[in-house]
């Protein structure tokens, strides 16, 4: 599963990953991809699911608000949070200085919903209708505390960057189940909280050190989602294949010279563009959607990219990775939120019930999820109807639904005012292991070596949990 | 988005291309160009097929390929000539031949896209 030793180790920082490959003797990265999934599946891990679709609520939405429910709260609101829960969290520098922390419960009305008997809040009315899908986890946590490193925690095993996102891994290890589309797609869609987004960067859908055709290929949004689609005039389809087979035919001259790698990855994104031209038109012309699937999914570019997402998982796409940016509700939390929650609730819902509908969602596994959660205590002045709240590693709530997830479930809880996990922790680690494992692979045998180790998205870390497997 | 300009305005070297925040071009988007939302430490690097198509099919590099045609077609080894300009070599006589063989004729149309072809190899591309 290695990739031959490395005579170039010197490398370091964000950058080290391209230039270390590009020099090294990664001679079979195109037999590599073909070796590694017989190996798992040697594994004897019984696939469940096919693909992920990654649901990504980007800045962070507060866990007390929307799923974990802690009424108890109301009779302390505006009162001290005690020592004895805050202990020695590390704070974040927006209120580590603030002399008082006072406590907010929720501000939101919340019901029990289903057989599961979920507790959901009031911004969530379309996602509480499909609850008895859903498996929420309770008891989240990381070490990370602000936007970069917990998101690229999450997405890639470590806070610092440099390491493969989730979605290269799985390409690299499951490869394609359609040649004609990139297995790792990502789709981005802005949230309408009036507060500015956090910065979203490409290398959180990077490959990091596995070789970059196995990188995320961000589609636009809006009406055009893949530019430059056509070919110019004097060139027509035979004309650009012939052309392509002539750059393959170059490329791999210079490749014999040069022996970097890189190159002949180079020519395979040439010939997954030529592939694409034909295929992606198809792909996002969403005309031929009907009136009722619209209306499942509801208005908004957040929407319109659940859409995408479904005829993405239909077409076999790997890895179908959305951010949804704008939560990040360090003030003015009641209004934004709504807002927030305006923009996903009924498309998050319409995605599970349109793909439980088309037969989909046993094999299509989906995360909801953002990189913390948010502190119980007000960021700033508590006053009447109004606060925010800073970034809280110490619980959060997530939900997952499909391919090998035991639905209508929840798992894990917190203490009574939503800031440490009671019982049941789920580390970013144990969440990626457990993902990993509805798709039929042994996290610590995804490995890929690089300066002189074998690397993992889960590091050294991770426990797959039972607790929410089907 | 951003209206293209006219005449010799549009041969501008893209160093002096109009930079709108809000609908920054596309082209340079996707080869890593910030975004200038924020700072930027270092410039990413990323090979997506994105990439591919931008270089076959967008009107700047059709342009350059057409451009660089013209001149070829005025050598007596225009292919010799196309490949020096682009990459500061000669080509070995197994390039020269895959070059050759690409098209039957030596009219424009066919020099654009043997032009078109060496603006797209890795090599032109990618610094060594």
């Amino acid at each position: 599963m290695s990739a031959g030793p490395s005579d170039e180790n010197s490398h370091s920082g964000q950058d080290a990953g391209r230039t270390g490959l590009s020099r090294r003797g990664f001679l079979e990265t195109t037999a590599l991809a073909s070796l590694l999934s017989p190996s798992l599946l040697a594994n004897s891990i019984a696939p469940k699911a096919k693909r992920i679709i990654y649901l990504f609520m980007h800045g962070g939405p507060p866990q007390m608000e929307l799923f974990d429910y802690k009424p108890a709260l109301i009779k302390r609101r505006g009162r001290e949070l005690p020592q004895s829960i805050r202990k020695t969290q590390r704070l974040t520098g927006m209120t580590s200085g603030q002399k008082k922390f006072p406590i907010v419960p929720g501000s939101f009305h919340f019901e029990q919903y289903g057989q599961s008997g979920a507790s959901i809040s009031e911004l969530l009315p379309h996602l509480s209708g499909v609850a008895d899908d859903l498996c929420f986890i309770k008891s989240m946590h990381t070490e990370a505390i602000n936007h970069d490193p917990a998101v690229t925690y999450l997405q890639t095993g470590h806070q610092q960057p440099g390491r493969p996102s989730f979605g290269a891994w799985l390409s690299y290890g499951l490869g394609s189940e359609n040649q004609d589309l990139p297995s790792f797609v990502v789709l981005l869609s802005n949230g309408s909280a009036t507060r500015p987004t956090d910065p979203l960067h490409a290398r959180l859908w990077g490959p990091g050190f596995l070789p970059s055709n196995h990188q995320g290929v961000q589609f636009r949004s809006g009406k055009d989602p893949v530019l430059y689609l056509s070919n110019p005039p004097d060139i027509d389809s035979a004309a650009r294949e012939r052309m392509i087979q002539s750059l393959a035919k170059l490329n791999r001259e210079q490749f014999n010279r040069a022996g970097d790698p890189e190159i002949l990855t180079r020519t395979k994104q040439f010939e997954m563009a030529y592939r694409m031209q034909m295929s992606v038109p198809e792909l996002t012309d969403l005309s031929n959607e009907t009136e009722s699937t619209r209306q499942l999914y509801g208005p908004g570019s957040f929407a319109r990219n659940c859409i995408l997402a479904r005829r993405m998982a239909e077409r076999g796409v790997r890895f179908i990775q959305l951010y949804h940016r704008g939560w990040d509700q360090h003030y003015n939390l009641p209004t934004d939120l709504r807002l927030q929650c305006g923009d996903i609730d009924r498309a998050c819902a319409g995605l599970v019930r349109d793909l439980k509908q088309r037969g989909l969602l046993d094999e299509t596994l989906i995360v909801w999820a953002g990189e913390f959660g948010r502190t119980i205590y007000s960021q700033g002045t508590l006053e009447y109807n109004n606060y925010g709240r800073d970034h809280h590693g110490g619980c959060f709530s997530i939900w997952l639904a499909g391919g090998g997830i035991k639905p209508g479930t929840t798992y894990g809880s917190t203490d009574e005012f939503s800031f440490n996990v009671a019982d049941n922790g789920v580390h970013v680690h144990d969440l990626n292991a457990t993902l990993l494992h509805c798709l039929g692979i042994n996290h610590e045998r995804l490995t890929f070596k690089f300066q002189g180790r074998h690397y993992r998205l889960t590091d050294v870390h991770g426990h797959v949990v039972r607790g929410v497997l089907a | 988005p951003v209206k293209p300009d006219k005449g010799d305005g549009l041969y501008r070297r893209s160093l002096y291309t109009y930079w709108k925040r809000q609908a920054p071009p596309p082209n340079m988007l996707l080869f890593d160009a910030p975004t200038r939302e924020t700072c930027t430490v270092a410039r990413p690097r990323t090979n997506t097929p994105l990439q591919a198509l931008v270089l076959m099919n967008d009107l700047t590099f059709v342009e350059a390929a057409r451009h660089l045609a013209t001149k070829m077609i005025q050598q007596s080894h225009p292919i010799h000539f196309g490949f020096r300009s682009v990459l500061a070599r000669s080509p070995t006589a197994t390039e020269l031949k895959i070059l050759t063989e690409l098209e039957d004729s030596a009219d424009l149309p066919a020099m654009t896209r043997i032009a078109s072809l060496i603006l797209c190899l890795d090599e032109a591309i990618t610094q060594p």
